[in-house]
């Protein structure tokens, strides 16, 4: 090698490229760009990569239960759609909390907001407080500063058997977490049905607009936002969320089919008083036997476990 | 491991996203100097591939087709932002390539003088020394991605590799240039 094939690579060595694949097959999959949509008086980009951080969950394969339509038999023409953040409950040390996944959503299935939570998750860890059905439309009135979300009856005004009182309040979270997600403003939320404002619904009072509840009582404390569920890895990847974790420290690990820890570091965040990024470095996996692994994120635990232990998020991605 | 005859664009998007993004985007960087921009343009080399994939069905004709539309998207970005450079130029004192907490102000000097001096060479040399020294592609390799003939190729490459170690004279160690 010669001095300035040296200088070459090294000037770009520490130039860590944000993951853009979800972007790439949203606007791949789009014969224009930027669709726009009318909800309520009010246009709205649905191409937006909710805050900025781009994801993939692998829209047309592997999934009998995905909602996502198949694209031709071809291959080479698929649907188009929007990348969305839609929030799941998840079991955390500190009882259910929700995770942020993120979903492509073509357009073809001309949900409402408040629809997406009646998706079922990728990640198998997590899971809807909301039944198929539940919800008839949602509308962003930006120039009054409110969204409305309609439920398809007053069917679900009383907490069903099996659901707790925490999972009940946690429901309404994720749907106010949702929409707002979609609207790129934290608007108050009101739930309506028949046209009108509901009393309440899983028994929590909803007459008034209700605005969402801070991160780290409904949040779990970390959640990965890449890599995606099911995520095809060759030679490296990074990954990244956010969290709020004990000096702001996310340690990390990947484990093999066997469970045993094959890789393990930290990813440096910042501690406030709501959720905040984190990113590995790259991680080599490069002389890793092809095959299935599970990335584990963490919150920092100093107590040793007496407070329940850390929260975890897991993805599992394919090393090939 | 599925057959390259029988690749769909989705799938190829995938492979070659997982094997190529991070040095195409480093690549463009060479020659936007800016990783936003650079970041931009090779999103955009991804979209058009996947569009184009119909005609190209394989992966080695696929990553021809995106190391060319880098390079000459990378020259049209370029050319499109004067206005926009010197705006942001007021806003920030400094590029934000690197971070210095991580590395050693020395390295972080070089880099900077690396990508500086890559900026004042002509837009063809510097694509050729990236595509050479980077890339480390054949000469017949450069000539097809840039569409210009060998012999070009060798041109600028000794004059854009003179032109380089003048600039950065202070960073090469060792007289036997």
């Amino acid at each position: 090698m010669d001095e300035l094939t040296t200088l070459l690579h090294d000037a770009v060595e520490d130039v860590e490229p944000t993951d853009r694949l979800v972007a790439i097959r949203q606007r791949a999959a789009k014969p224009r760009r930027g669709r726009w949509y009318l909800a309520g008086g009010a246009l709205l980009a649905t191409a937006v990569v909710v805050a900025g951080v781009a994801v993939l969950t692998r829209p047309d394969t592997d999934r009998g239960a995905d909602p996502v339509g198949q694209p031709t038999a071809s291959g080479s023409h698929t649907v188009p759609g929007s990348v969305q953040a839609v929030y799941y409950l998840g079991k955390t040390p500190q009882g259910p909390r929700l995770f942020r996944e993120f979903r492509w959503l073509p357009a073809t299935t001309r949900l409402a907001p408040s629809q997406y939570v009646e998706q079922p998750p990728t990640d198998p860890d997590y899971f809807s407080a909301w039944p198929e059905g539940a919800f008839l439309a949602a509308y962003v009135d930006y120039p009054s500063g409110l969204i409305t979300v309609q439920l398809a009856d007053r069917s679900l005004q009383h907490r069903p058997a099996g659901m707790s009182p925490a999972e009940a309040r946690l429901a309404i979270e994720q749907v106010i977490y949702t929409v707002q997600a979609y609207a790129q403003q934290p608007l108050p939320v009101q739930f309506e049905a028949e046209g009108n404002p509901i009393g309440t619904v899983y028994d929590i009072p909803t007459s008034e607009p209700l605005a969402a509840s801070p991160q780290l009582d409904v949040l779990a404390l970390v959640s990965i936002s890449n890599p995606a569920e099911g995520r095809v890895v060759e030679g490296g990847f990074s990954a990244d969320g956010v969290a709020s974790s004990f000096e702001g420290t996310v340690p990390w690990e990947l484990r093999d089919e066997t469970g045993e820890v094959v890789r393990s570091g930290s990813a440096q965040g910042t501690m406030e008083d709501h959720l905040t990024p984190w990113k590995t470095d790259t991680i080599d996996v490069s002389d890793l036997p092809a095959g299935t692994y599970t990335f584990v994120a963490m919150t920092d635990d100093p107590s040793g476990g007496e407070g329940g232990g850390p929260t975890t998020d897991t993805r599992t991605i394919t090393v090939r | 491991m599925t057959r390259e005859t029988s690749l769909d664009a989705d799938t190829a998007l995938e492979q070659l996203y997982a094997a190529h993004w991070r040095r195409l985007v480093r690549l463009a960087v060479l020659l936007l100097r800016d990783q936003g921009a650079a970041e931009e343009v090779v999103q955009d080399a991804f979209v058009a591939m996947h569009g184009r994939w119909r005609s190209l069905r394989d992966p080695d004709k696929a990553l021809a087709y995106l190391r060319q539309s880098v390079v000459n998207r990378s020259r049209s970005a370029l050319r499109h932002r004067g206005v926009v450079e010197r705006y942001v130029a007021r806003q920030r004192p400094a590029a934000d390539l690197v971070e210095p907490a991580d590395v050693s102000t020395l390295a972080h000097d070089r880099r900077t003088a690396v990508l500086e001096a890559l900026r004042a060479l002509p837009t063809r040399q510097r694509e050729v020394l990236a595509l050479r020294h980077y890339l480390e592609l054949s000469e017949a390799e450069i000539a097809e991605t840039l569409g210009i003939s060998r012999g070009s190729v060798k041109a600028h490459a000794s004059r854009g590799s003179a032109a380089l170690r003048e600039l950065l004279a202070g960073h090469l160690d060792g007289g036997d240039l």
